[in-house]
């Protein structure tokens, strides 16, 4: 089964996976970092550019590889505009894929905790 | 007998030619994960990586399961067997159950970390699929937590990411058996759950933990079952809890009642689907790590089918709805869970000792626990159908199911949030519809008025005719040994009553 490759769904043109965070890191001398947004839009992250926010990222280009996809709390300042800040943020849906273009974010302070949330009951997550 | 653990069946794996070992450096991120999913859509022999990167002495192994031959040789079994065979003997086997045995000292503590030395990143955890929310220590493993007030500990299958150096994160729902005991009595008697995630057994003791074994009954019995061995056990270093001694790597730790929850996925999951949303799930404290020398950590990359875990559902699932059938005194001929419909659909043949056999069939399993949470569509079949020939299956369904008066809906049933058909509201709910195809003919039809007599070369010649041909099939130059083939099966087509 899928012993080949088939077409692609329309709607799913436009998105990629990306180039290798650490290309990126060597072309462009930046840090590179994601984020995975939970809203099905980036209309809130694009409500949140220039504001100091504090919001968890992974950290994809570390000099310890073994430290790769690690989370971590940040305080920081984003744009849509990919030069606008020091280093590189790409965003990512909550189902994995990238979007296109990358963004620029300016972090302020980095912290080893985590997005924690209040448990909820009811759901199945 | 039983492989002592999984360097033994890899062994036997690679012999078999069920296995390669690939000795050149592979990338975690990606790479080794990759290897894994093409071998798996090609069936090709399990991918051993001795080699990985930043990760010397270490090895990932995966498609360890993934298909009928593999399956046989975990059981201890001629991997050319028929399926039916394999899955019917594991079905024998794991009524019997094995007590375990305590050992003192075990492989899986060569190594042990505790307080400030953790360092979940120090394990191979392999970056399983483009886009996942994060690296899954634990893909092919499962964790054993101990129950609140009773001394059942139980065993079950689930995902683990690693957040950072000290934090593990996983779905943990509250339907199944760890979380009837988180949310259930950990949770609201305020008390830390221990857990120890247990990676790299041999098969049997792992797929265990996937199987709806009962509510108080161990898993590892059942795993001493089906090895025909006592599965050795020993204490973990800093929880109160047991594990396989011959385990490769041991996670051990608590959750925490008081602590929140954690944002977890995404992760490719069984469905063949990145179905499962980054949502708040249940963080693992890790309090120990203990591992064996050069430790194997077993991937699966779940994916379309065929991989570990719809080999799982093929023998797992179907043992347990042959049990759910024999206490309620179906006739129930043979049952099948295509590894291709990832546990999702379910075919069963069966004599009809009343009419509407098949919906009496659906309403008990689709109730079950575990299996019938992701039974969506079955089908029965005659007797004459060999369920395992889905081609079979399809021109029965095409041919003998009434498009209206043969499919019958039962609305409103639970479902895992995993089903990719569900809108995101009925994720949340685990709420579904279901489904039966009565491909039977009906049993108030007449044998020689309505019921046609089917058009196959079995049916349609007399017996003195297909032994001639049958005999003569391979001196005309054709490949097939049909002389076998009729000699092995004619007692099955026989016109004999018996």
């Amino acid at each position: 089964m899928h012993e080949r490759p088939n077409r692609r769904l329309a709607v799913h043109k436009g998105f990629s996976w990306g180039e290798d965070p650490y290309e990126i890191k060597k072309k462009e001398g930046r840090e590179v970092y994601d984020t995975i947004i939970l809203d099905d839009s980036r209309d809130k992250l694009l409500g949140e550019q220039d504001k100091e926010v504090t919001f968890s990222i992974r950290l994809l280009a570390p000099e310890n590889r073994r430290m790769k996809y690690c989370f971590r709390m940040v305080k920081a300042k984003i744009s849509q505009e990919p030069k606008k800040y020091k280093d590189i943020l790409l965003v990512r849906s909550q189902r994995g894929l990238l979007f296109p273009g990358n963004w620029s974010i300016e972090i302020l302070e980095m912290s080893k905790d985590l997005q924690w949330v209040a448990h909820t009951t009811g759901v199945l997550t | 007998m039983a492989f002592r653990d999984i360097r033994g069946y890899i062994s036997s794996l690679v012999d078999s030619g069920e296995a390669i070992r690939i000795k050149e450096e592979i990338d975690w991120d990606l790479g080794a994960s990759a290897i894994v999913r093409l071998a798996n859509q090609l069936g090709s022999p399990a991918p051993i990586m001795e080699n990985i990167k930043d990760y010397p002495g270490c090895s990932l192994a995966g498609a360890l399961f993934s298909n009928y031959r593999r399956a046989a040789i975990a059981i201890g079994l001629d991997p050319d067997l028929h399926p039916s065979e394999i899955l019917n003997l594991y079905h024998r086997r794991s009524k019997h159950p094995i007590k375990s045995l305590i050992v003192d000292k075990a492989p899986c503590q060569e190594n042990v970390i505790t307080g400030d030395d953790i360092n979940l990143l120090e394990l191979c955890a392999p970056y399983i699929h483009e886009g996942d929310g994060g690296r899954y220590l634990g893909s092919w493993q499962f964790i054993a937590t101990p129950d609140y007030d009773t001394d059942w500990i139980n065993w079950g299958m689930c995902h683990l990411m690693v957040h950072n150096e000290t934090t593990l994160g996983g779905l943990l729902l509250p339907q199944e058996d760890i979380g009837i005991m988180f949310y259930g009595k950990y949770l609201p008697n305020k008390k830390p759950m221990p857990w120890a995630a247990v990676i790299g057994t041999e098969p049997l003791t792992t797929i265990v933990s996937a199987a709806p074994y009962g509510r108080g009954k161990s898993e590892v019995d059942w795993a001493g079952g089906l090895r025909l061995e006592p599965v050795e056990l020993v204490k973990c270093v800093s929880q109160p809890l047991y594990v396989p001694a011959n385990a490769e790597i041991i996670i051990e730790g608590v959750v925490d009642p008081d602590v929140l929850r954690l944002y977890e996925g995404p992760v490719g999951e069984y469905t063949g689907y990145r179905t499962s949303p980054r949502m708040p799930r249940v963080a693992y404290r890790v309090t120990a790590i203990t591992f064996r020398n050069n430790p194997i950590n077993c991937v699966a990359c779940l994916g379309v089918p065929t991989d570990d875990s719809d080999m799982m559902a093929a023998v797992l699932a179907r043992s347990d709805m042959l049990t759910t059938m024999e206490i309620n005194g179906i006739p129930v001929v043979d049952i099948s869970i295509p590894p291709q419909m990832v546990s999702h659909a379910a075919i069963v043949s069966v004599g009809k000792p009343h009419s509407n056999v098949a919906n009496r069939i659906a309403t008990l399993l689709f109730g079950t626990k575990n299996t019938g949470m992701n039974l969506q569509q079955l089908f029965v079949c005659d007797e004459d159908i060999d369920v395992f020939d889905i081609k079979q299956v399809l021109h029965a369904f095409a041919t003998k199911c009434h498009p209206k008066k043969g499919i019958t809906y039962y609305d409103n049933q639970p479902a895992t949030p995993l089903l990719p058909h569900l809108s995101y509201e009925d994720r949340l709910l685990g709420r579904t519809t279901k489904v039966v195809f009565d491909c039977t003919w009906p049993l108030e039809w007449s044998p020689t008025r309505d019921i046609p007599v089917r058009g196959t070369f079995w049916d349609m010649y007399a017996e003195r005719t297909i032994e001639k041909i049958c005999n003569k099939w391979q001196e005309w130059g054709y490949p097939q040994d049909m002389k076998r083939v009729w000699e092995e099966g004619k007692e099955r087509a026989s016109w004999k009553k018996k």
